[in-house]
């Protein structure tokens, strides 16, 4: 066990290294740079070299990229360009919002996938079953943004259901109706894969021989259904979570845009256009450490939810 | 379900797609392949969208009633009517022509991006599949590429290559490759019987042979339904590029772009940003249709 | 394995629940809480690290400045009370008001002014220090007295000291912060009218006032403290959203209204409309260094070619005039000679002018010569204006036969790429104080930028040399008007529009004035009833 999530933990690192050159790359091959968005647009020559020189931006791309590293293997990520403060900062303010917006978006999709997925196997077939197919395959067919826009304009700005922006913390009732419609537009982009696993999985489960024999024992159907379905359904539901946090991550992205919520999406992309280079290497290093200590966890859960499964 | 390596994607994506569809040959005959394709619904369904697609995309010249591209603010701001089926646009811009001519758009979209992410995708699969001292840092670039989110990568790439159709297009095709690099890789470790080929040795023509006998067309079936259905998610996630505006620049009528420009006149003329949705929509659920109505044609086991 | 599991999820759920940006408590009693929904983020709040607009808003209300620039374009006292330009105008000496505190309790001195521009002037990486560059030595002879001694006359020193960058920092607090000066809440000391409470980035910031703020500039009728008791600036990034926060009570003000919205709520009649002019030129520039449009006779054509009044309802909805001048006409300097000699809108002259030049119809309707196509590429960045001129644009010179190939960049591709020479024709918006603005975009040491014109003409920089070192306003004003006609003869731009600029409040938030470009400056004289 604490071999193999060593063997894990250790895979990391050069698959970090490796989106640190990549970012790094993309990032210089950049047209334009941090000194010019620091120096505005109508700045002399003169003043934009001089912010370059305290930038370190005119020595060659190795040895940036060598100054780089080697602070942050002593825990420093620099500071922004931009706001002069250290990244850390910047990520340990947006990260718990982005987290907020994914925890409750997968909240809201088991919430409606699961039940709908079991649902649609245990009446397979049959019109409610269609229905389902049908929804899933048009939620597939939604674009993200298109989802959002429709939420805050019904939910946000006609009706008045729901506050139209910003972020308040969880810890009380406001905090949930700011976070309703973002985290209802990211779930929903993964609300139909887990439903359709949901589906798929329970029918497997539905024609195992120890369900037909609780069944022919006379066991009522609705704790059969609830007993089994709902326990086995714990499986796609992690699956999801592993296979599509960086999705939910990604649908952030374009919901913190619509909805003005300061989270990690709107950081990276203001910070790309900004090229504020230290955040945005701060912010994908970090996406990516998230996404892949994740994954991990996922297959450390399907362990405990599947006692099939054991790692040496 | 053994450990997978690498960042685990491998397991859940297993778990993700019951069957795992190149675990086999196809057994079924031709015929009975071609009596479940016709007995599909999703498959007749998502056939006649993409061929209407198809369609409307070839003859968007003769199909549009005007130039999209055109201004005329005296008549701006219409609502759909006889003259203009879905309204005009804050400029007067005919909506119909410009979702019509939209769909050459998006469907450039969907295969240049597919075929990129295909052709390197495959390319790559089949190195690693073969070669044992290539496998290891392919399979590791992808993970770098896995554990990038997709979006801020198609991001990064715009901001470097700037902000056009072409770019959002190499973008999506570069998030796309992944996929297909796992499933070429495993079908050839299947086929090989996992013995590496030692790596100082050239692919020799029995290689080759093998390729194209057996392992190309176990994995057709599988390409060809993760080919369709990336299209959709190219169009999506182009689209999203463009409603970001990273991708397609105007006046160039491509349906998230359109969106983009809509969504600030929502209050004045929602059908605008209605109709560039709607098509995207509809194009989306018949590529999904074809795709799963293929899956589950292809991949008898799914019929219980 | 569930141990840990559970121990995950509680740790997971306690991360979501506490790791949130605490609420202030306590609204200071009696005084209202005024929100602005405002467009950016502030990006620091050190104000010599930054020429952002959004920096600017919350600079006002933090700091004061040595001057106020009024809405009429004269300096006011702020933190000075009186001051004086020797005959040579080389040396400044400003009188400072007495009584002035930081929020921190500390009293304000000559010495405090005297850091700032200092550290203003050396400070490495500051984008503004070249607006106070002129500046040889500061001097604090007492604490009440602050003389700037000049290398050569600055005829638009106080316009930078009247600026967001012109902020007067306070020592102590500047050398206890070092390098987090300006980041966040507990790290600024100001003079200003409010006090910063609490900042959650890309969220809000919430400033209180400072009540024993008594020394406001006199472009107010109130000169503290302010009536407001809080203001909150909220960032809502999307026009939309933004717009509706207002129109659903959530703010009082935004300072940037889509123009197709205003005939609704004009209609609607829920909301104040404040119109208010500020110096702006919406505007088409010709990289004139390099062909095709080297030639002048192709620049003028492209000026009779643009139909402006179309702009101003197509792109602008009747917010705004056609400018066909360079300065517009509330600006010291501005020559009105330039009316005669300005291009209006017409095609068949500009057809006529690109014939005669040997460009003849080729395929598709573009014009050839020597068997080059008139094609031009036109670098623009989107907005919501913007969005609606290039098409326009570029269907009107379609029909001159002048092909326009759009590529449109984000904020700082865009001016990467200007400044990297990459345009033909770029299309930007400026927003001016003074008319020294034509040495921003004229003067040939101004090249790559802000000069994307690549204009380098000795008379031009000599009269622009005049501008800014003469001590006699005549002569300056001679010397404004003479660069004038030159722009407009050598038809060096397409000046398009001079936008109106619209905003909205709630009705019940009384706004006796708008200061121009800065708008609701310091917050002094606002009030919600």
């Amino acid at each position: 066990m604490a071999a193999y999530l060593t063997g894990r933990l250790l895979q990391t690192v050069p698959v970090l290294v490796g989106v640190s050159v990549l970012v790094f790359l993309i990032l210089h091959l950049t047209p334009g740079n941090p000194a010019l968005f620091v120096a505005g647009p109508d700045a002399p020559p003169e003043v934009v070299r001089d912010i370059e020189r305290s930038l370190g931006l005119d020595q060659p791309l190795y040895v940036q990229y060598t100054r780089y590293m080697s602070r942050l293997v002593r825990g420093d990520l620099g500071r922004s360009i931009q706001a002069h403060d250290p990244v850390l900062d910047h990520l340990v303010a947006t990260f718990p919002v982005t987290l907020a917006l994914a925890c409750v978006g997968v909240l809201w999709t088991g919430l409606v996938s699961v039940p709908m997925g079991i649902l649609a196997a245990y009446r397979r077939n049959s019109a409610l079953d269609l229905a389902t197919i049908f929804a899933v395959l048009a939620g597939n067919a939604m674009p993200v943004f298109a989802i959002g826009l429709i939420l805050l304009y019904i939910f946000a700005i006609h009706l008045r259901w729901f506050p139209l922006t910003g972020y308040q913390s969880l810890a009380t009732f406001d905090g949930w109706r700011h976070i309703a419609l973002p985290a209802i537009t990211v779930g929903s982009g993964v609300t139909p894969l887990l439903t359709r696993l949901t589906r798929s999985s329970m029918l497997e489960v539905l024609n195992q021989d120890y369900v037909r024999s609780a069944r022919a024992k006379g066991v009522r159907e609705a704790a059969v259904v609830i007993r089994h379905g709902f326990r086995n359904a714990l499986l796609p539901v992690i699956t999801v979570i592993g296979l599509q946090f960086g999705f939910l991550l990604s649908g952030a992205v374009i919901t913190e845009s619509i909805f003005s919520l300061p989270g990690m999406g709107r950081l990276v992309v203001t910070a790309i256009q900004a090229r504020d280079f230290p955040v945005v290497q701060g912010a994908v290093l970090f996406f990516s450490l998230t996404f892949v200590l994740i994954s991990i966890l996922v297959d450390l859960a399907y362990a405990a939810a599947d006692p099939r499964i054991r790692y040496g | 379900m053994a450990a997978a390596r690498g960042t685990g994607i491998e397991i859940a994506a297993a778990a993700g797609q019951p069957g795992g569809l190149g675990a086999r040959r196809l057994r079924s005959s031709r015929g009975t392949l071609a009596r479940r394709l016709r007995r599909s619904w999703q498959v007749k369904i998502g056939g006649t969208i993409v061929v209407l697609m198809i369609v409307v995309a070839a003859a968007a010249p003769l199909l549009a009633p005007l130039d999209p591209t055109i201004p005329d603010i005296l008549h701006r701001f219409q609502g759909p009517s006889r003259a203009h089926f879905f309204g005009t646009d804050s400029l007067g811009r005919d909506i119909f022509s410009q979702v019509v001519h939209g769909s050459r758009i998006s469907l450039t979209i969907g295969l240049i991006s597919v075929g990129i992410s295909a052709a390197a995708g495959i390319t790559l699969g089949v190195l690693a599949g073969f070669y044992r001292r290539l496998d290891d840092p392919i399979m590791r670039v992808m993970d770098v590429l896995l554990a990038f989110p997709n979006l801020l990568l198609a991001i990064a790439i715009i901001a470097a290559l700037g902000p056009s159709l072409q770019n959002a297009m190499i973008a999506v095709g570069i998030g796309g490759i992944p996929g297909f690099v796992r499933i070429v890789r495993s079908a050839v470790f299947r086929v090989r019987g996992n013995e590496y080929v030692d790596a100082a040795r050239a692919v020799g023509v029995r290689d080759v042979r093998m390729l194209a006998r057996h392992v190309l067309p176990n994995i057709s079936s599988e390409v060809i339904v993760t080919a369709t259905l990336g299209i959709a998610a190219a169009i999506l996630a182009a689209a999203g590029l463009s409603f970001l505006g990273l991708g397609a620049q105007p006046p160039t009528p491509e349906w998230g772009a359109m969106a983009n420009l809509a969504k600030d006149y929502l209050n004045i003329a929602p059908y605008w940003s209605f109709f560039p949705i709607a098509a995207i929509f509809v194009t989306i659920l018949g590529f999904n249709f074809l795709g799963d109505g293929l899956r589950d044609a292809l991949d008898p086991r799914l019929h219980r | 394995m569930r141990p840990i599991g559970r121990w995950l999820v509680s740790a997971f759920v306690a991360l979501v629940l506490t790791a949130t940006p605490a609420l202030v408590l306590g609204a200071p009693s009696g005084a209202p809480t005024f929100t602005y929904a405002r467009v950016g983020e502030t990006e620091t709040l050190d104000p010599e690290r930054t020429t952002a607009v959004a920096s600017a808003e919350a600079d006002f209300l933090i700091y004061d400045t040595l001057v106020s620039l009024d809405t009429d374009y004269t300096y006011k006292p702020s933190l000075a009370e009186k001051w004086a330009v020797s005959p040579d105008g080389k040396t400044y000496t400003f009188t400072l008001k007495s009584g002035v505190r930081w929020a921190s309790g500390k009293p304000f001195t000559a010495a405090d002014v005297k850091y700032t521009y200092d550290r203003w002037r050396t400070l490495k990486g500051s984008p503004s220090s070249f607006a106070i560059s002129a500046i040889d030595t500061v001097d604090a002879p007492n604490p009440q007295t602050v003389v700037l001694h000049l290398k050569t006359p600055f005829s638009v020193l106080l316009d930078g000291l009247a600026g967001p960058f012109g902020s007067i920092l306070n020592p102590d607090a500047v050398n206890k912060a070092g390098d987090d000066y300006g980041t966040a809440a507990g790290k600024v000391d100001g003079t200003g009218p409010f006090i910063v409470r609490e900042w959650v980035r890309n969220d809000r910031m919430v400033l209180d006032r400072n009540p024993n703020y008594r020394w406001g500039p006199p472009v107010y009728a109130n000169t503290g403290p302010a009536h407001l008791g809080r203001v909150i600036l909220k960032v809502i990034t999307q026009d939309a959203p933004r717009l509706a926060a207002v129109e659903v009570g959530d703010a009082q003000f935004t300072p940037s209204v889509p123009p197709q919205e205003v005939d609704r709520i004009v209609k609607e009649g829920k909301l104040q409309i404040i119109r208010y002019q500020d110096l702006n030129t919406e505007f088409i520039g010709f990289k004139t260094g390099r062909k095709p449009l080297d030639d002048l006779k192709v620049r003028q054509a492209i000026n009779y070619g643009v139909n402006k009044r179309e702009i101003v309802s197509g792109a602008y909805y009747g917010l705004g005039a056609p400018a066909d001048e360079v300065l517009m006409r509330q600006v010291p300097g501005y020559w009105s000679g330039v009316e005669k000699i300005a291009y209006g809108y017409d095609p068949s002259r500009a057809k006529r002018m690109l014939d005669e030049d040997g460009w003849k119809p080729g395929p598709g309707g573009i014009r050839v010569k020597d068997g080059k196509p008139l094609s031009v590429l036109f670098l623009w960045t989107p907005g919501p204006e913007a969005n609606s001129i290039v098409p326009l644009v570029q269907a009107e010179l379609r029909g001159i036969g002048v092909d326009i190939r759009p590529r449109q960049l984000e904020l700082t591709a865009f001016f990467a790429a200007l400044r990297a020479g990459e345009h033909d024709i770029f299309l930007i918006g400026v927003q001016y104080t003074t008319a020294d603005v034509l040495y921003f975009y004229f003067k040939s040491t101004q090249r790559p930028a802000p000069n994307r014109f690549d204009w380098a003409d000795p008379e031009t920089d000599r009269l622009l040399d005049i501008s800014r070192t003469s001590t006699s306003a005549l002569e300056r004003a001679a010397a404004y008007q003479k660069v004038q006609e030159i722009v407009v003869q050598n038809a060096l731009w397409v000046p398009l529009v001079h936008a109106k600029r619209v905003v909205v409040a709630s009705k019940n938030l009384v706004v006796p004035k708008i200061y121009n470009a800065n708008q609701l400056y310091k917050m002094l004289d606002l009030d919600l009833k």
